[in-house]
């Protein structure tokens, strides 16, 4: 593991995180910056924190040393950590999905598209006020983009 | 499109940004009913939800559920009937009769366990084929009408020629080259010929096609399976070694081999990721699955897998297949439903609630799709 080639990842907090290069390239992004020969020195993720980065070379991490078997019991660890690793309150899932979006992990992604259907499925009328709550920020997303939109046009 | 991140996260009042694509993909992993009561959170979100990339996006992510109609006397409260008498058909609460009435109800299956969910929809006579999550049904007063369960959009259709029940078959499919639904309707005229007219869905009238060829269909047995804007049909049972297509852009019916004969009556053809699928039982232990596999205009029948068990298997009917083809649901007779897992070639037993004592069932998808959105042409 000594031999293996490693990268730099310099964050929105200044902090370094050393990865290998296998696990750093699970996300796609980073997967590009490296073929097009930006890596260099080290790759520079201003846009996402230390407690998200973190998570995320985690998730990375484990997908990458579970062997792509068929085998059930390591199909069943991997669910299960990734059962786990979406029990996050809703403020670090809102910034994970950000992060990942960025970072163009396709399956954590997914993951994560899945826990928030997950939360707004099957709401009776009582729990609806609940549901517009958790929906509310995603409504207020469409409000924002469009606001930033007129903004970025001088409307 | 590029994301634009709040650093700060979790405060009441901030709220991160999300793009609409990403709004789009989640919405797409939720199931119709609920997506019908989303539409309502705000107009962005109804306008995302009824545009035809999204619904038909959705669709291609259905999973199969069984359709069927049961007897029911309770009369509950919020129960719509599609048997409207006043000549336009809106939904309604019916009135207090305790009169025996057919109610709409869907299975669906999930790891092995089965859930009935009751569609709140009273008045039907019979249905008759589904396509897309679009059921084509008859109400009690015999007309005839198409309708979206979940999303509860009915429009009645002019009714072809009229001819007993039993003597008709009806098929439903979507044509690509024209982007309408139609209906074949084949029916066995007073002379014992079989004589077949089409309807669009779009334009709202029948106009007869290329008549099948003399007894090319033994009788009706069988309902039509459409894949891909082609509708196929079992002429009958016991000894068959063919079947017959219809494209329906191209309105001629063709006879073409099967790969082995049908020799029972649970044969069935079935669709699947797009193909048609040919379900036949080789022995008392035996079925083989065959997949029509069309290479250069050229239909070749693949053999997908064989089903072997050690115990008597006839008396399954196929019901449909899971829309990745991993797992194929079968009937036995009223008694139960199995599930066989083609990767672990395992036959399981699914829990059911309630009975299966209904006679009519089809393979149906809960979607969002009406005949006013058809998907614009790529």
């Amino acid at each position: 593991m000594s031999f293996s080639k490693t990268i730099m990842l310099r964050n929105y907090d200044g902090e370094t995180f050393v990865v290998d290069e296998v696990v750093a390239v699970e996300p796609q992004t980073i997967e590009h910056m490296i073929e097009d020969g930006c890596a260099n020195t080290s790759i520079p993720l201003p846009n996402i924190t230390s407690k998200i980065l973190s998570k995320v070379i985690e998730h990375c991490k484990k997908h990458v040393e579970t062997p792509n078997s068929n085998e059930k019991d390591a199909k069943a660890d991997l669910k299960s950590f990734d059962f786990d690793f979406v029990k996050a309150d809703q403020g670090t899932l809102f910034d994970l999905i950000l992060a990942v979006n960025y970072l163009n992990i396709k399956g954590l992604l997914d993951l994560i598209y899945q826990t928030i259907a997950d939360m707004i499925k099957g709401k009776t009328p009582e729990e609806e006020e609940e549901m517009r709550r958790v929906n509310a920020w995603v409504f207020s997303c469409f409000v924002g983009v469009t606001c930033l939109y007129f903004k970025s046009k001088k409307i | 499109m590029s994301c634009i991140p709040k650093k700060q996260c979790a405060t009441s009042n901030e709220v991160p940004v999300l793009s609409n694509d990403m709004i789009f993909k989640i919405l797409l992993m939720l199931p119709a009913k609920d997506l019908v009561k989303l539409s309502t959170v705000c107009k962005t979100w109804h306008k995302l939800i009824n545009s035809p990339n999204f619904v038909e996006a959705h669709m291609s992510a259905c999973e199969p559920v069984l359709t069927f109609l049961k007897h029911s006397s309770e009369s509950r409260p919020n129960m719509f009937s599609v048997d409207g008498n006043n000549g336009s058909f809106t939904l309604f609460e019916p009135s207090s009769s305790k009169t025996r009435d057919r109610q709409l109800y869907s299975m669906e299956f999930k790891s092995r366990k089965s859930k009935v969910s009751d569609l709140n929809i009273c008045g039907f006579g019979d249905i008759l084929a589904t396509c897309d999550g679009l059921l084509l049904a008859t109400n009690k007063s015999g007309t005839l009408l198409v309708l979206n369960p979940t999303t509860r959009k009915l429009v009645p259709v002019k009714p072809g020629t009229m001819v007993p029940p039993h003597d008709e078959s009806y098929g439903f499919v979507f044509s690509n080259h024209t982007r309408e639904y139609k209906l074949v309707h084949l029916l066995l005229d007073d002379m014992g010929h079989i004589d077949s007219e089409i309807l669009s869905l779009k334009t709202m009238s029948w106009k007869g096609c290329t008549v099948p060829s003399f007894g090319l269909f033994r009788d009706f047995r069988h309902k039509p399976v459409a894949v891909s804007g082609v509708l196929y049909w079992l002429p009958g049972d016991n000894d068959v070694n063919y079947f017959v297509s219809m494209n329906i852009d191209e309105e001629k019916f063709v006879r073409n081999a099967l790969p082995v004969n049908s020799t029972g009556p649970n044969d069935r053809l079935m669709e699947n990721c797009a193909l048609l699928n040919f379900i036949a039982q080789m022995t008392v232990y035996r079925i083989q699955v065959w997949t029509l596999k069309t290479d250069e205009c050229v239909g070749i029948w693949v053999k997908r897998y064989t089903i072997n068990m050690d115990y008597d298997i006839t008396g399954l009917v196929p019901i449909f297949m899971a829309r990745d083809g991993r797992y194929v649901m079968f009937k036995l007779s009223r008694d139960a439903v199995y599930e066989y897992d083609v990767e672990e070639e395992e036959m399981e037993e699914v829990s059911v609630d309630g009975n299966l004592s209904f006679k009519m069932s089809l393979p149906h998808m809960n979607t969002l799709v009406s005949l006013e959105n058809s998907a614009p042409l790529w």
